[in-house]
């Protein structure tokens, strides 16, 4: 089977594993595409959890644990039919007229756009390049869970391989294995084909959140028209928004693989847990809160957390923020302790320490990412950190203005269309980038080195996540531009109070 | 009053009343947000897509696929001296050799630092016909030294290096 054909049926499994969980938790919608191969990654993780903590064969674990998810997620359908995949979560009637055309055509459209922007991406993967921590960890972790439960347990703790990084979190390492043992074909260069793959979901998804936002952004303009104006708006001004979100969702895709440049296509997992990361902030900490959107931002957590260590830490501290988020909502509102947040963001938190605890368990020799006695000071190693992190996040400079001036000029848009403070993103991307620089300072060896050879890519996180957030900030522009003016005379006075939650509104009917 | 955040329920519940208009000047800087904003993804976007190209030229395919047969050329070599599965050592005398050696024995063969148990001492030395200049060579305990063969690679020096 050639490599092409090979990546072919491995996403295919992938995808096919993860469909049944995502469409019960997410909903049949565009973004379930992406997001179905990604939770196959999320079960060859725990499969690899499961070879390597308890024994089997991975390819065992992985077709149990994807047969018991879909049957869960079969039978949970059979009991609640509420929660069928084709039943609109909110319950509200799908809406009619030229906003339901919109919404719809913005989602088909958005889907087009970014899937051309990723085939355009992945076009370096003709160059089939692979990479240094490719072949010394990824790749290598995927050998050990292929060959099985003795040699993953003794590779944890073999002194002669400290490159190897052993108590790396399982999801590259099962989903390649998975990919291996499903086609026969045990190439590097499949490895690292699986890898850009799941980069380019993770991508996806976090460019799809931008979509949405037009979405949300769009319908409320709408609304605002239907209300306010006495004569029809002119042309363009309700598809302008679903336009923006479209567009600035093609250009991130384009923005995040040329941030992330050769380390996107030749095997390296830093882009995967960084854009998995910025869309679950987009899902869970801006979208409104709707419970597909939240599940969305569960399962790309999951993959962050099972990616990579910075991606464990970064994903924390976003469990943390969504937790704050609806904690003191719950708080507002009822006036007493906010158990049921508290409960998910601790079970949140529990999980995503479990394969660090896991390591332990096992006696995994320590991840030690430089070596040596550890050199220089705090001062001095914040110096060399700071100056090196800045010279990658040149972006913060151009997005911490706009944000400002998004907030104060587009904030009441923001609110009206029913998506959070972008506070929120930006609290997760500082604590990201502090408990990046502070493994820099606090750590051993020689700090210069390590970020020599690392810096780039532990930046990943921020940048994109800023990208991200001035997007959106594109989006609420666009969409205030359109807001009818206030000398037009309003249709009626009372507005329909439909909440945004169900969508747009369902009949725009303009006098002709 | 409304419901909080949760399944189900949004954490705002805005009605159309809400997406007031504003002033001409606020307008104006939403409208300069977002163009600045969208020239600022274009450029990001035309550099992304700049890189993208670039690193599937047919130069980037030719290097690729040269570091490809380096490496498949150096497993085959180890392959002719120690069997998969065995416990070797490699040699760390030239660090940039026991990088790349590494690499190809790690996931083949058990790697040890412990001398003792290794069925060989594998290092990576500059010998005609071998990897582009470099062949994989065992040293045993028994004394024999053996230069692995089954694959060569015409040419000099390694394949670029790649980034970290």
């Amino acid at each position: 089977m050639s490599t092409a054909e090979a990546a072919a049926v491995a996403s295919c499994a992938l995808a096919a594993a993860g469909l049944l969980p995502v469409l019960v938790l997410v909903g049949l919608r565009l973004v379930s595409i992406p997001l179905a191969p990604l939770t196959g990654a999320i079960m060859a993780a725990l499969a690899a959890a499961g070879c390597l903590a308890l024994g089997g064969s991975v390819l065992l674990w992985f077709l149990g644990i994807a047969l018991v998810a879909g049957l869960s997620a079969a039978v949970f359908v059979a009991r609640y039919p509420g929660s069928r995949p084709w039943v609109r979560p909110s319950g509200g009637a799908r809406p009619t007229g030229s906003a339901n055309r919109f919404h719809r055509g913005a989602g088909m459209v958005g889907a087009a756009v970014i899937a051309l922007a990723v085939v355009g991406s992945l076009s370096a993967l003709r160059a089939p390049h692979i990479g240094f921590d490719a072949r010394t960890i990824w790749l290598l972790h995927a050998v050990w869970f292929t060959d099985g439960h003795r040699t993953a347990l003794a590779a944890l703790s073999n002194p002669a391989i400290p490159f190897a990084h052993a108590s790396y979190p399982p999801l590259i390492g099962g989903s390649v294995a998975i990919s291996w043992l499903i086609t026969g074909n045990r190439s590097d260069t499949l490895g690292v084909v699986m890898i850009a793959l799941l980069n380019a979901c993770a991508v996806s998804i976090a460019a799809w959140a931008v979509v949405e936002v037009g979405r949300h952004c769009g319908s409320r303009v709408a609304a605002a028209h239907a209300d306010h104006q006495a004569l029809p708006p002119r042309r363009g001004r309700l598809e302008a928004p679903y336009v923006a979100g479209v567009v600035v969702a093609g250009l991130l895709v384009l923005v995040a693989f040329g941030v992330a440049g050769p380390f996107a296509t030749n095997g390296y997992a830093d882009l995967l847990w960084s854009a998995a990361a910025v869309g679950a902030i987009g899902f869970a900490l801006v979208l409104p809160g709707r419970r597909g959107d939240l599940w969305v931002g569960v399962l790309l957590l999951s993959v962050a957390g099972l990616t990579k260590q910075e991606g464990t830490a970064t994903a924390v501290a976003i469990v943390v923020l969504i937790t704050v988020r609806f904690a003191h909502h719950e708080w507002a509102q009822l006036s007493g302790v906010p158990w049921r947040p508290l409960g998910f963001g601790a079970i949140g938190v529990l999980a995503l320490g479990a394969w660090p605890f896991l390591m332990v368990l096992l006696g995994a020799s320590q991840n030690v990412a430089v070596f040596g006695v550890r050199q220089g000071d705090l001062v001095s190693r914040t110096h060399q950190t700071v100056v090196a992190m800045s010279g990658h996040l040149h972006v913060l400079a151009f997005a911490v203005p706009i944000a400002i001036a998004g907030g104060i000029a587009l904030g009441q848009v923001r609110r009206a269309s029913g998506l959070r403070n972008d506070g929120w993103a930006w609290a997760a991307l500082a604590l990201g980038a502090f408990l990046v620089a502070g493994t820099y300072i606090t750590g051993p060896g020689n700090v210069g080195f390590w970020l020599d050879t690392s810096v780039h890519r532990t930046t990943f996180f921020p940048a994109i996540c800023a990208w991200w957030i001035i997007g959106t900030w594109a989006v609420l522009g666009t969409a205030q531009a359109m807001v009818p003016r206030t000398s037009d005379p309003p249709v009626e006075a009372q507005g329909t109070g439909r909440p945004l939650d169900e969508g747009p509104p369902p009949v725009l009917h303009h006098p002709s | 009053m409304t419901d909080g955040p949760g399944i189900d329920r949004t954490d705002q519940r805005p009605g159309p009343h809400d997406l007031p208009a504003r002033p001409p000047a606020v307008r104006l800087v939403g409208l300069a947000v977002t163009l600045t904003v969208l020239v600022g993804l274009v450029i990001g976007a035309v550099h992304g897509g700049r890189a993208t190209a670039g690193l599937g030229s047919a130069r980037q395919v030719s290097s690729a696929r040269l570091d490809i047969a380096y490496y498949d050329c150096l497993t085959t070599q180890s392959s002719s001296l120690v069997r998969p599965g065995k416990v070797v050592d490699v040699s760390t005398a030239n660090p940039g050799s026991w990088a790349t050696l590494s690499k190809v024995v790690a996931p083949r063969d058990v790697l040890t630092t412990d001398r003792r148990i290794a069925v060989a001492v594998l290092t990576l030395e500059r010998r005609p016909g071998g990897c582009l200049g470099s062949a994989v060579v065992a040293h045993y305990p028994n004394g024999t030294v053996r230069q692995g063969t089954g694959a060569s690679l015409s040419g000099q020096g390694p394949p670029p290096a790649q980034p970290l």
